[in-house]
């Protein structure tokens, strides 16, 4: 029964070419950077420059010491940029690919699942850069590093599904990615990225810290950034963000069976 | 050449297509009038036919007519709204032999990247590019960024490519011809197999004298609906006269 529905075939129909969508995100990495003098060294300059300068800010901003600071904006950073490309990028990956989806009936889940990969190979550059970073300011590996993996697993999970779900709406409301746009935006101010829930200012604010708590990307920043800082992930952040995923994975699936046959109408 | 997995029909319908009063409507308009009124722009109403091996159908008809929509519709592209649509057999279609080319990436990258967009997998597009390498001529420009091609060599890739698989239904929108005389030549060949080795064929095209080597029968098509159906000389003529008459 489940066999016959659109969304798990199209899904199937993905998953059943896995290492071409993992080849195809890897290369396209590659093609965007090829005509650049530095090429792929651009990755690691661009998110080694900003994170450091802003690490260096906030933390004397708020009065932090810079060996705990910059290490926990650099974390931050990565999760941060993961979550934010995948939403802002997702809005528009059928449109994107209009030309391929109008020339064969290929699976919709393919697209969502090759840029998830993209932005996964990125997050992976990202995190050694954040590690070097890190380690310039005094911080060393440890042993909750192994738990990394875990955490991107949830990461990946997450990603398909709320690429699915933003990039569906997308393509049947055009305006919905200049809205996701925007909420990324703000969301970035109110995720504990540049900032700290244990700082000196942080202390003084209890809404801040209310609104930090109530905001799920808090926890899939956490994900990342406690076990790279030395911290096992607690129960809540575990429960939270994998109840996201699953719950994105259903709304994804539900809106692709709906819909998926009809985004070549829309794009 | 490589052939794609093919779910083998025992009976004599194979391969073979057949429409019953297939439909297809774009949806229009706003989310909200499409909810209420279900209203949309039926691009085919009504299309019936049936194609068994052997068979060479043209579509005629003026731009909007509704020949690329039935053509997607065929490849499976656009999901019919109304009607039937059985068809058994391994499809390739060609619609825009150049579109979805990257041009930072080599020419071998672009091999693999429409090798997936046509639905191959990565072990079959693999086998595929010696093939295509030696038929383009593009020697060891294939390792090449594409912006460095000229329009002659970008088509060249393009045709090597979409004529590199073999299938039982071939679906074309236009006849591909590309590259100087010598190699126009030599594509002209390739069609000539390609057309010769496809059970059966849908091409949609303008121009005629093709129509008439290519197909013995045709749908003349007009605001959606087929207008005529039969012999390929009688539908041109029958479409002459309704073209010349508008």
């Amino acid at each position: 029964m489940i066999k016959r529905l659109y969304a798990f075939q199209d899904l199937g129909r993905a998953l059943r070419d896995i290492k071409a969508l993992s080849a195809i995100a890897a290369k396209q990495i590659q093609i965007e950077n090829r005509r650049n003098f530095l090429g792929l060294a651009w990755l690691v300059i661009s998110f080694a420059v900003p994170t450091t300068g802003i690490g260096w800010l906030l933390a004397e901003l708020q009065g932090l010491p810079l060996n705990q600071h910059i290490p926990h904006v650099a974390f931050g950073f990565v999760a941060w940029n993961f979550v934010s490309a995948c939403i802002t990028e997702g809005c528009h990956i059928f449109y994107r690919n209009r030309s391929m989806l109008l020339q064969a009936p290929l699976p919709r889940s393919g697209f969502v699942i090759s840029l998830v990969f993209k932005k996964l190979f990125l997050l992976a550059f990202q995190l050694a850069t954040a590690c070097m970073i890190a380690a310039t300011f005094g911080w060393r590996p440890n042993i909750f590093m192994l738990f990394v993996p875990v955490s991107i697993l949830i990461y990946f999970f997450t990603a398909v599904g709320a690429v699915l779900v933003v990039s569906i709406i997308s393509a049947r409301i055009r305006d919905f990615s200049e809205i996701a746009a925007s909420v990324i935006r703000l969301s970035f101010f109110f995720t504990p990225i540049i900032w700290s829930t244990s700082s000196r200012s942080m202390a003084q604010s209890s809404a801040l810290d209310i609104v930090a708590r109530l905001n799920p990307l808090t926890y899939y920043v956490n994900l990342l950034r406690d076990p790279a800082q030395g911290h096992f992930p607690d129960a809540l952040t575990f429960g939270i963000t994998i109840g996201i995923a699953t719950f994105l994975i259903c709304s994804g699936l539900l809106l692709l069976q709906k819909n998926g046959k009809k985004i070549v109408f829309y794009i | 050449m490589v052939k794609k997995s093919i779910v083998l029909d025992d009976s004599d319908n194979y391969p073979r297509i057949i429409a019953k009063n297939l439909e297809v409507t774009y949806p229009l308009g706003s989310f909200s009038a499409v909810k209420r009124n279900r209203t949309g722009f039926k691009a085919l109403d009504g299309i019936n036919f049936e194609l068994k091996a052997g068979r060479r159908l043209g579509l005629l008809g003026r731009n909007g007519s509704g020949k690329s929509t039935l053509l997607r519709t065929l490849a499976g592209v656009f999901p019919p709204s109304g009607g039937t649509l059985d068809i058994k057999g391994e499809i390739a279609s060609i619609f825009n032999a150049t579109s979805g080319f990257l041009p930072n990436a080599t020419g071998r990258e672009n091999i693999v990247l429409r090798g997936y967009m046509l639905g191959l997998d990565y072990d079959e597009i693999k086998e595929l590019i010696p093939g295509i390498v030696e038929f383009s001529e593009l020697g060891d420009w294939i390792d090449q960024p594409i912006y460095q091609y000229s329009s002659g060599m970008t088509l060249r890739l393009a045709f090597s490519i979409t004529t590199a698989l073999r299938s039982d239904i071939l679906l074309m929108d236009e006849w591909l011809g590309a590259g100087d005389a010598e190699f126009l030549a030599k594509a002209q060949k390739r069609m000539d197999e390609m057309v010769e080795n496809a059970q059966i064929i849908v091409l949609a095209s303008h121009n005629m004298p093709l129509l008439s080597r290519v197909c013995d029968t045709c749908l003349v098509l007009s605001d959606s609906k087929v207008i005529f159906s039969g012999n390929t000389k009688e539908a041109i003529k029958l479409y002459r006269g309704v073209r010349d008459g508008a």
